[in-house]
């Protein structure tokens, strides 16, 4: 079971990776391209929303990945004065801790997408919003002419990813092969980058 | 009551700040007796980052990535070299101003102490500077990244209060300057108290070259800050503009990018923005939820209780600040503290929301050098190859005085706001 999270972890990261790696680009030129039809006057209307929901996908697949290399913000001081063996438990605790929030945000953004309620209204957007008083299917991107929500499904994604991917830390906590983490830990490229 | 005690256990356990924010939003929201907030909550992690300014962010990353492929540092440090001369502890001033102008490409302290003190850590040591003073003066050094524009810091303060970046950006200058300035005036204390080595004199025709040879790296911060201030382009613009400037200048230095390094960049990039406005989404969860109980109200009627203006309000926010930088980073910091302090300061103390900004991304910034997790201390210690406690010791001249800036840009909001007013 174990061996099974940690490939299908491993398989999310490759996805993972190339759709940073891809969205971050579209980025860049969706606001090179917005930049160069401004400067000759022929401005392109959508191209601010697009590369705000290009950034904000990004992301979230990024915040996972990063989750996954656990190089996410923490405070370790605790970590670096405590006897490794508790160590190792604090280390379990904290990444069930992140799994089991990462569980309740699958089921807020099932909640929220409710496809249950949506299949018994019959895939019908309008019903389903009456019937139900939610209305995240019929909130519209301002510029792009499409629906929010499929902007929105990479909340229950991040979920879902995040779970297997906290799931395959817990392993590796529990397996030891994360023990060093908690040592006085040289910064990550993700702290370099950012402090 | 329950939310603070399990946000400080949750956070001194080591569970990651993002996770401690959105956990803190969903116990405050039961306890507090509003589980209905729950039906908006992703909505508002969404929306949290579903933002134009923070366009800027991953395009100052990016920027930064390419200037970092190498060739630039060098150039800066000849470039500095032929503008000083041979004057007594001269490697020391170049640091500095290499520092001041690599802070003007690069947005982040960590990123610049890791690329300068690779190059100027070992030739300061080669020179006979001991190797302490050399770690110490580059990790302070490098805490000008995070002020002089471009920095990340401010995109996120800009982000989190809707104060405009380009006025954030460019109230940084100034006190960068001043931070600069004040390094200096310690090597020169130093130098005066005991021998600094000199730098050989260059001929007018090194001092040509070297000038020439770093120019292009200079378009960087010319076009970003030029862009901004001139009210040509919006920051996300300039980044852009800076972005395709670095490209020119590398390949001008003969760095053509490869696919593969191209790919590098933009994955280093992405990743690294989504760790950050990860954190920035999951504090607007939290903002949004405290705003819903009145907290910055009940936070603030007691803190008025301790200060009776602006300034002892802006000194008490300074002393606690130093206190939080010891254990959290610059950016988890801000988005920690903002939501709560932004409101008192600006609504009950009227102190400018730039000017607050300013002091307290500089405030934070200082908790890099600070024991026990100061990032830039470790980063420092790596290239120098020491532990970051010898470092520390020599940094507390260079730490106190950075102190003193501070209390100056407390003391006189004009430092902040003389360029956007």
């Amino acid at each position: 079971m174990s061996n099974i999270i940690l490939k299908l972890s491993a398989l999310l990261s490759r996805g993972e990776r190339a759709l940073v790696v891809a969205f971050t680009g579209l980025l860049v030129l969706i606001i090179t391209i917005n930049m160069v039809t401004r400067a000759v006057g022929w401005s392109q209307y959508w191209a601010d929303e697009a590369a705000i929901q290009t950034m904000v996908i990004a992301s979230f697949a990024g915040a996972s990945q990063m989750a996954r290399q656990r190089a996410d913000f923490s405070v370790t001081t605790l970590l670096e004065v405590l006897p490794q063996p508790l160590v190792r438990i604090l280390l379990m605790l904290v990444r069930l801790i992140c799994l089991t929030l990462c569980v309740f945000l699958l089921w807020l953004a099932w909640r929220w997408f409710d496809p249950v309620a949506l299949a018994r209204a019959g895939f019908d957007l309008g019903a389903f919003a009456a019937a139900t008083q939610n209305f995240v299917y019929m909130e519209q991107t301002q510029t792009l002419g499409i629906a929010k929500f499929w902007f929105y499904l990479i909340l229950p994604w991040f979920a879902l990813s995040m779970i297997v991917h906290g799931a395959a830390n817990l392993i590796e906590v529990a397996q030891g092969k994360a023990a060093g983490e908690s040592a006085v830990r040289a910064p990550s490229d993700a702290d370099v980058a950012l402090s | 009551m329950v939310t603070t005690a399990s946000f400080f256990a949750l956070m001194m356990v080591g569970v990651p700040i993002a996770i401690v924010l959105l956990l803190a939003a969903i116990v405050f929201a039961f306890a507090s007796s509003n589980p209905a907030l729950m039906g908006s909550y992703l909505q508002q992690l969404y929306g949290g980052i579903d933002s134009y300014g923070l366009l800027a962010f991953p395009l100052f990353l990016l920027v930064g990535e390419i200037m970092n492929k190498g060739g630039v540092t060098q150039r800066l440090l000849d470039m500095s070299a032929a503008c000083l001369g041979p004057v007594k502890g001269g490697l020391a001033y170049i640091n500095v101003i290499a520092n001041a102008v690599l802070s003007a490409i690069l947005g982040s302290a960590s990123a610049q102490i890791a690329i300068m003190g690779r190059m100027i850590i070992p030739e300061m040591v080669r020179r006979g500077y001991d190797k302490p003073f050399a770690a110490a003066l580059t990790a302070v050094a490098g805490l000008l990244g995070p002020i002089i524009p471009p920095s990340l810091m401010f995109v996120v303060y800009s982000v989190m209060t809707q104060v405009s970046i380009g006025d954030m950006l460019i109230a940084g200058i100034l006190p960068g300057i001043l931070l600069a300035a004040a390094l200096m005036g310690v090597i020169w204390l130093i130098g005066f108290v005991r021998d600094l080595p000199r730098e050989p004199r260059l001929s007018w025709s090194e001092r040509g070259r070297a000038l020439v040879s770093g120019l292009p790296a200079l378009a960087i911060p010319v076009v970003m800050i030029g862009g901004i201030m001139s009210g040509l382009a919006t920051p996300t613009e300039s980044a852009a503009l800076a972005a395709i400037a670095a490209y020119v200048a590398g390949r001008y230095y003969g760095q053509a990018l490869s696919w593969s390094e191209l790919r590098l960049m933009l994955l280093n990039t992405g990743l690294n923005t989504g760790m950050i406005l990860f954190l920035v989404a999951a504090a607007n969860v939290f903002t949004w939820v405290l705003i819903y109980g009145n907290v910055p109200q009940t936070v603030s009627s007691w803190i008025e209780g301790l200060a009776t203006g602006p300034i002892s309000f802006m000194l008490l926010v300074m002393v606690v600040l130093l206190v939080i930088g010891t254990v959290i980073d610059g950016v988890p910091g801000l988005i920690m503290v903002v939501p709560i302090l932004f409101p008192i300061a600006t609504q009950v103390y009227h102190i400018d929301p730039v000017h607050f900004g300013v002091v307290v991304c500089i405030n934070l910034v200082l908790g890099l050098v600070s024991p026990p997790v100061g990032i830039a201390l470790f980063v420092a210690a790596q290239a120098a190859e020491m532990k970051p406690g010898d470092i520390f010791m020599a940094s507390m001249p260079f730490c106190l005085a950075a102190c003193a800036v501070l209390v100056i840009l407390c003391l006189f909001p004009w430092f902040s706001l003389a360029l956007i007013r």
